[in-house]
């Protein structure tokens, strides 16, 4: 299956529309995107927070709808630093 | 891994009866018909290890399985040959080896003519992307980001950029910045991107260093594809795509969404460094098994930690109306077909070659030189503004190409045409490009059938004679012999419809109805 036809992929993104903005402010994150995502039980489709320092506390899924079925979508987190443009710089 | 071939192979029985095979034979048109870069003795690998027996090595760029050789193509495990020394019939085996052409060494950060992709340019110092076709004027240009190039037009660049690497205005001026999508802080952006248009047609090579030739085809990026990258600072670096709507916020404040993230994969240890701003992140599976051709999916921008940040190059494209190289210039040679020959100016062949990035940097054991009066010359040689724009005003048909190419889209065996020029473009414009008889093929069966067209109907409506079918299918014949196995089976199903053509219009013949 299709990252498009998988359902999973639509609820990851539906999730990322609907909660990645309050999401990134509630961790401080800088970086927020569609991924595959490891439960501890396999990868599934879900959603990628980048944060600069471990947060305290631990994401929860993000309950989403699509196409009338529910989707408790996983969210991982990620340590790395924010991104800067890269243009060459003297030193 | 192989393991090292300790013997002395000159002392070998076989080693003389290679050099003599090697010797007697014409290399250059084995290596052609084996889709080969390279030739030499050496050691036999089998399964990977070193053996003892020597054998004559072919080395291709990519190998494929045995059940998926074509019998015709394929390198025969021996060459039997007649000695010349004592006439005994002799055998020597081969071998066939997976290994990247090889091509001169290059320092991106070092001032170079003609420009590649992946090289040093700009203030603030970033990577020349590729060179791209710009839709508003059918003229080709370079593209980068818009923190390198600005988006203020006129802005002279220079290569190598004025930053770090010494470059300065005018000495090392390549073109000025043409425009670009400025960045806000307020909102969200999608893209970092800008075009220079070169000054003249002498600085661009159409080819991104390392990579092959560039911009000709994009690809729609998907989770964990492998993709790769040249620029200024790391330069060839492999990585995947590890999401494709990243959002993310730079440490400058500039928001970003729709965006790739990019981790590396093994070789590299990091994706990009400061100066790398402005690559071109390819796909690393080329558009057609064994092709030269790679397609585009992002545009590099940004960087923290060992991961990148890509626009989607679909995304810079529709923001700065830009197409591949192909797309734009073979609607191009079809329009210049129109052209008057009387006011086409004289290029030296291997310049036109060189420009489309499908000869090397050196030219030194090419064939030097015959001058054409073409439109094929014009069409290659004259896409800065200035020549464009006069072109455009010798040539009141400019756009009829596209127009047709839009009407067969929309049969079924239309697509089966535009398909064919669409998938293997690379390729039919190198041959376009390189070969005398293919150029000279394709002008005489073209410009009976859209010379004198001023609609799409004109052309679409046209019956097709014998001669035209005969031209045609010449044409055909001189591309199936040079053509890939993909394009050959794609020349077949044409050719069928070819020989059902006489009498009736290409509309007829591919399913369009003449409005």
């Amino acid at each position: 299956m299709t990252e498009t036809e998988d359902p999973r992929w639509r609820a990851a993104a539906a999730a990322k529309a609907s909660e990645g903005a309050a999401l990134m402010r509630q961790f401080g994150a800088h970086g927020l995107g569609v991924a595959w995502v490891d439960t501890g039980a396999g990868q599934e489709p879900g959603l990628m927070l980048v944060v600069a320092a471990a947060p305290a506390a631990v994401p929860e899924p993000v309950l989403v709808e699509v196409d009338g079925h529910r989707y408790a979508v996983p969210v991982s987190v990620e340590l790395a630093p924010p991104a800067q443009s890269e243009e060459a710089r003297p030193g | 891994m192989p393991t090292a071939f300790d013997g002395d192979f000159r002392k070998d029985r076989a080693y003389p009866v290679l050099r003599e095979f090697k010797a007697q034979t014409d290399v250059r048109t084995l290596l052609k018909s084996f889709d080969a870069h390279s030739v030499g003795i050496g050691p036999k690998i089998v399964g990977g290890e070193v053996t003892s027996k020597l054998a004559l090595t072919f080395y291709v760029t990519h190998k494929s399985a045995a059940e998926r050789l074509n019998p015709a193509t394929a390198v025969p495990k021996t060459f039997e040959f007649r000695s010349r020394l004592d006439g005994a019939s002799r055998r020597v085996s081969t071998d066939v080896v997976e290994s990247p052409p090889a091509s001169f060494e290059l320092d991106p950060k070092d001032r170079i003519r003609p420009v590649p992709g992946g090289v040093s340019v700009g203030p603030p110092t970033g990577t020349l992307g590729g060179w791209v076709w710009d839709e508003t004027d059918d003229t080709i240009v370079a593209l980068s980001n818009e923190h390198v190039f600005g988006h203020t037009a006129g802005a002279r660049m220079p290569q190598p950029g004025t930053v770090i690497d010494g470059g300065s205005n005018p000495a090392d001026t390549i073109g000025t910045t043409k425009r670009g999508i400025a960045r806000t802080t307020t909102g969200t952006n999608t893209v970092d991107c800008a075009i220079m248009a070169p000054t003249n047609e002498d600085i661009y090579e159409l080819t991104v260093h390392d990579i092959g030739p560039a911009v000709y085809a994009l690809a729609t990026p998907v989770l964990n594809l492998l993709v790769e990258k040249f620029g200024r600072t790391t330069e060839h670096t492999y990585g995947r795509l590890a999401s494709v709507d990243y959002m993310t916020t730079l440490v400058s404040g500039h928001t970003f969404d729709d965006c790739l993230r990019i981790e590396p994969v093994d070789p590299s240890d990091d994706w990009s460094a400061g100066g790398d701003s402005g690559s071109v992140v390819f796909s690393q599976t080329p558009t057609s098994e064994g092709g030269a051709i790679k397609p585009a999916v992002g545009l590099h921008f940004a960087g923290g930690g060992v991961y990148g940040v890509a626009c989607k190059i679909q995304n810079v494209f529709d923001e700065l109306d830009l197409t591949t190289l192909c797309a734009g210039a073979f609607a191009n040679f079809i329009d210049s077909l129109n052209a008057s020959e009387e006011s086409l100016p004289a290029i030296p062949e291997t310049v036109v070659a060189r420009r489309l990035g499908v000869l090397p940097l050196t030219t030194a054991e090419l064939p030097i030189t015959v001058s054409h009066r073409s439109p094929m010359v014009s069409w290659a040689g004259g896409f800065t503004d200035a020549v464009r724009r006069h072109a455009a005003a010798l040539n009141p048909t400019r756009g009829l190409a596209r127009d047709v190419q839009s009407r067969l889209q929309g049969a079924a065996k239309g697509r089966v045409l535009t398909d064919a020029v669409d998938t293997h473009r690379g390729e039919l414009l190198t041959m376009l490009a390189k070969d005398g008889d293919v150029r000279r093929a394709a002008l005489s069966a073209l410009r009976p059938i859209t010379g004198t067209a001023v609609t799409t109907d004109d052309v679409l409506g046209r019956v097709l004679g014998s001669e035209d079918v005969e031209r045609l299918s010449k044409l055909a014949e001189i591309v199936d012999r040079r053509a890939s196995n993909d394009l050959r089976a794609v020349l077949r199903e044409l050719r069928d419809m070819l020989d059902r053509s006489e009498g009736r219009s290409l509309a007829q013949v591919f399913g369009v109805r003449v409005r």
